[in-house]
């Protein structure tokens, strides 16, 4: 099946990430099902398709975090589930899905021949000195490189990268007896071609657009290192994307200053495949699945850098796709669930909103908002001098004044929370309460009792915070009779549940 | 531009690798059925096509030979001898230079180091376009008081520290706990330093020489660090390590029931994300989870449990239904 299965028509499904992020997520975070359920859910077409997935799936993830078996639970289906733990797993592997973009050859072969048209000019190669005594002084003479600095143009590039992929031609047939073809590289190197290859690896920074029509090799941030200093680096970058959000960048990062020090050190692998080290770190609470998300992440800080209004479509909690245009302004990470969300404007209700990530997809930036109307939330007159980040800022800061954690509300009031903590647990427990308050005030009154104030847009955001401490935490009655009958039906609801009252 | 693209492929990562290792040392070079073996490999595999452009298999007109590499005694070497470039890209830059402003990284680059990347970034063409700034991002802390303070004390623990995970060396420390006991100058093994995110913490997971068990230490309760001698049975202690840690993983799991209100999937998901957990569909619009937890992290799970309040209710074990039943009873009765 593999075998069959596996062709560039296969692989080519997955231009965009969308493809596989539900059901990653889907097995990530809700752990077993089996391929009926994910059909149920609609994760995937049908079974045939649940297949396709699965094998996508498996090739790009080590097998052994992906788990299959048979539950004795319900059904008797394979389920299939993403395992986790902290000691097993110090690396986020879900990032190793990012390295499945689909390619065609046509991509391979301009990327190589363009990549190895480049040479240093301190250390300056003939590409073909090997072959002069097999195939004649000739190819010592072939001067088809580019120095780093060298600024081509599209034109230019054409010429080179047509010459290096004729001579490897040709001196594969003089070597193997494998035939060239001519017409190839004129097919392989179009105009129009060249130029959207050439556009692709500019938008990604690995050619600089110097001016208009000129491009060169972007610059080596890290030729001032030394081979310790980088391993410096790469051991932060470990550390760091493994324990952020937004992994993705210093995932890639890592790797390139893997292929670095091979490269440029001549330093030994066991392996041509980058591989994933974390060596000397591991995480508490290490939350892998936000990953799945960072493409559209990274969507969405690009269009707050670029003041972009952007187009997507969101699940809503009903699970409907709703068509959506806003300016987002705020990228917004929550640390109590691991969830991410945005800040932004949304232009048909005309309100601000927190958009959660995860119901993210088919990000796109739009032009259909006219300039009039881009900043009609703000009162005052927008110029070419306006600091638009620095309003930005102002509008967020005004919204999120004595926001809890994320929730939005449009009054505020002040929450009193009596603690009682017993004397032995008096120092762990008030740690705690030290370490999760978000804001507001704590006084120690002595004997074990601490009181807690906080003003609050929304005091049902506290509601799981308050009941995390069980008994030690009563809220007052007297100032805030709603959220204490709230806390209390609560704990009502709760008793009834195990049979302890009825 | 686009996080996921091609360029970032497995397989570009992989011929790049192959082509600079073996310009540097053709000794390195595969023969073709080893190369197809590792492209094709069972958790990495490639798509035909690519396998027969690569290895020039292709023999008529229609189909494209990669002709980058060639087979010379068997094996495969590139057609041209030149390394390929290896640049970082606007992504990788633009996030180096977001955590080049942490003040964590002092931790790990000497000034100078991070002094030459802080100016090879400035003098970047894309310098402007890099989207990751800080005033773009709000992290919701769980409390300002979760800020790590990096003194020069906890800078030169933590180098010292890293040095001895990474040479296997042995570590001498006092380590002052928050209950305020002291352990004097404690002979320990190092195993890793664990990092939480919500708190912004460091702790050094260890085996000290007198308690013989696997031991958490806060970096910042930690004092007179200072480098041992290698660990001759590193490989042993690792393993043994490792045995004494699965022996803390509960053989038998919380199991929770999750009504399918309010979010509760969703956020109860979320919250036990970073657990290891099997979930079913019990049916009833119900889902059942069942946690697997190391026993430090009982009273964590526990304290989520209740954080999530009537939605969820623990089935089983008996000993963990207990000890929330009698926690719940005990909240009811706060409110009577």
């Amino acid at each position: 099946m593999a075998k069959t299965k596996n062709t560039h028509a296969f692989q080519s499904d997955i231009k965009h990430y969308d493809k596989i992020r539900d059901i990653l997520r889907y097995l990530y975070m809700y752990g077993s099902s089996s391929k009926e359920e994910l059909v149920e859910k609609k994760l995937s077409k049908s079974i045939s398709s649940f297949y396709d997935t699965k094998q996508r799936i498996e090739n790009y993830i080590d097998g052994e975090y992906l788990q299959e078996h048979q539950s004795k639970e319900k059904g008797s289906g394979k389920k299939y589930r993403f395992m986790y733990d902290p000691f097993i797993c110090p690396v986020n592997y879900l990032a190793d899905t990012y390295q499945n973009c689909s390619y065609v050859i046509d991509d391979f072969i301009f990327y190589f021949c363009l990549m190895q048209a480049f040479t240093d000019p301190n250390y300056r190669q003939k590409p073909y000195e090997y072959a002069i005594d097999e195939c004649g002084e000739e190819y010592g003479e072939i001067d088809d490189c580019m120095d780093y600095m060298h600024e081509f143009t599209i034109k230019d590039l054409i010429t080179t990268i047509q010459i290096v992929f004729d001579t490897n031609q040709n001196l594969l047939e003089a070597f193997n007896g494998i035939p060239g073809n001519a017409e190839h590289s004129e097919l392989l190197f179009t105009l129009p071609k060249v130029r959207a290859r050439v556009q692709e690896l500019s938008d990604i920074g690995l050619i600089f657009n110097t001016s208009k029509d000129t491009y060169r090799l972007s610059d080596d941030i890290f030729a001032d290192l030394e081979v310790d200093e980088l391993k410096d680096v790469q051991l932060m970058v470990q550390y760091f994307y493994n324990g952020s959000f937004l992994t993705i960048p210093g995932y890639y990062l890592s790797a390139t200053i893997e292929e670095y020090v091979q490269s440029n050190f001549i330093e030994e692998t066991d392996s041509f495949f980058n591989k994933q080290e974390n060596p000397v770190f591991f995480y508490k609470n290490h939350r892998l699945q936000n990953v799945i998300d960072d493409d559209i992440t990274w969507a969405v800080l690009d269009a707050i850098h670029n003041t972009n209004v952007i187009q997507y479509k969101y699940r809503t909690k009903g699970g409907f796709l709703k068509e959506c245009t806003v300016l987002p302004m705020k990228l917004v990470i929550d640390y109590q669930y691991g969830r991410q969300y945005f800040f932004c404007y949304d232009y048909e209700y005309k309100i601000f909103n927190m958009q959660r990530l995860s119901s993210v997809s088919e990000v796109a930036i739009t032009k259909k908002i006219k300039k009039t109307q881009k900043y009609e939330f703000f009162t005052e007159k927008i110029n070419k001098d306006t600091d638009l980040h620095h309003m930005y800022n102002q509008v967020y800061s005004q919204h999120l004044e004595h926001v809890w954690n994320i929730a939005m509300n449009e009054t505020t009031s002040t929450v009193l929370i009596h603690f009682t903590f017993p004397e032995e647990e008096y120092q762990k427990q008030l740690n705690r309460l030290k370490s999760t308050r978000h804001q507001g005030l704590i006084t120690e009154l002595g004997d074990g009792h601490v009181d807690f104030s906080v003003t609050v847009q929304s005091e049902l955001e506290l509601v799981p915070w308050i009941r995390g401490y069980g008994a030690y935490a009563v809220v007052d009655f007297n100032t805030n009779p709603d959220l204490a009958s709230k806390i209390k039906s609560d704990w009502e609801e709760a008793m009834k549940q195990y049979g302890i009252i009825q | 531009m686009e996080l996921f693209n091609k360029y970032k492929n497995k397989n570009f990562a992989y011929i790049t690798n192959y082509i600079n290792n073996c310009v540097n040392d053709d000794s390195l070079a595969l023969t073709e059925d080893e190369l197809r073996e590792q492209l094709s490999g069972t958790s990495q595999s490639s798509f035909e096509e690519f396998l027969l452009a690569l290895t020039n298999a292709y023999d008529n007109s229609e189909s494209y030979n990669a002709s980058i590499l060639y087979n010379q005694d068997d094996l495969m070497l590139p057609l041209r001898q030149i390394p390929i470039p290896v640049r970082a890209s606007i992504a990788e830059k633009a996030w180096l230079y977001y955590i080049l402003q942490n003040s964590k990284s002092d931790l790990f680059l000497e000034p100078a180091t991070k002094q030459k990347l802080i100016s090879a970034l400035e003098n970047e063409i894309d310098l402007s376009k890099f989207p990751i700034k800080a005033e773009y991002i709000d992290v919701r802390l769980l409390s300002p008081d979760n800020k790590l303070s990096i003194t020069d004390e906890l800078s030169e623990n933590f180098k010292t520290i890293v040095s001895a995970i990474k040479q296997h060396r042995r570590l001498f420390l006092t380590n002052t706990t928050f209950s305020g006991q002291i352990y004097k100058d404690q002979e320990v093994y190092p195993y890793k330093l664990e990092y939480s995110t919500q708190f912004d913490s460091f702790s050094l997971s260890c085996f000290p020489l007198d308690t013989k068990r696997p031991v958490k230490m806060n970096l910042a309760n930690l004092s007179a660090v200072k480098l041992g001698n290698k660990i001759d049975e590193y490989n042993e202690f690792i393993s043994n390590f490792e045995k004494q840690l699965k022996n803390t993983k509960e053989k038998i799991p919380i199991c929770i029931e999750i009504k399918n209100q309010a979010e509760a999937y969703d956020r109860c998901a979320y919250l036990f994300s970073s657990y290891d957990t099997f979930c079913y569909d019990k049916g009833d619009d119900t889902l059942i989870m069942n946690i697997y937890y190391y026993r430090f992290q009982k009273n964590e799970i526990i304290h989520n449990i209740l954080f999530l309040g009537h939605y969820i209710k623990v089935v089983s074990p008996k000993n963990i239904v207990n000890e929330v039943v009698s926690n719940i009873s005990a909240a009811y009765n706060a409110y009577y």
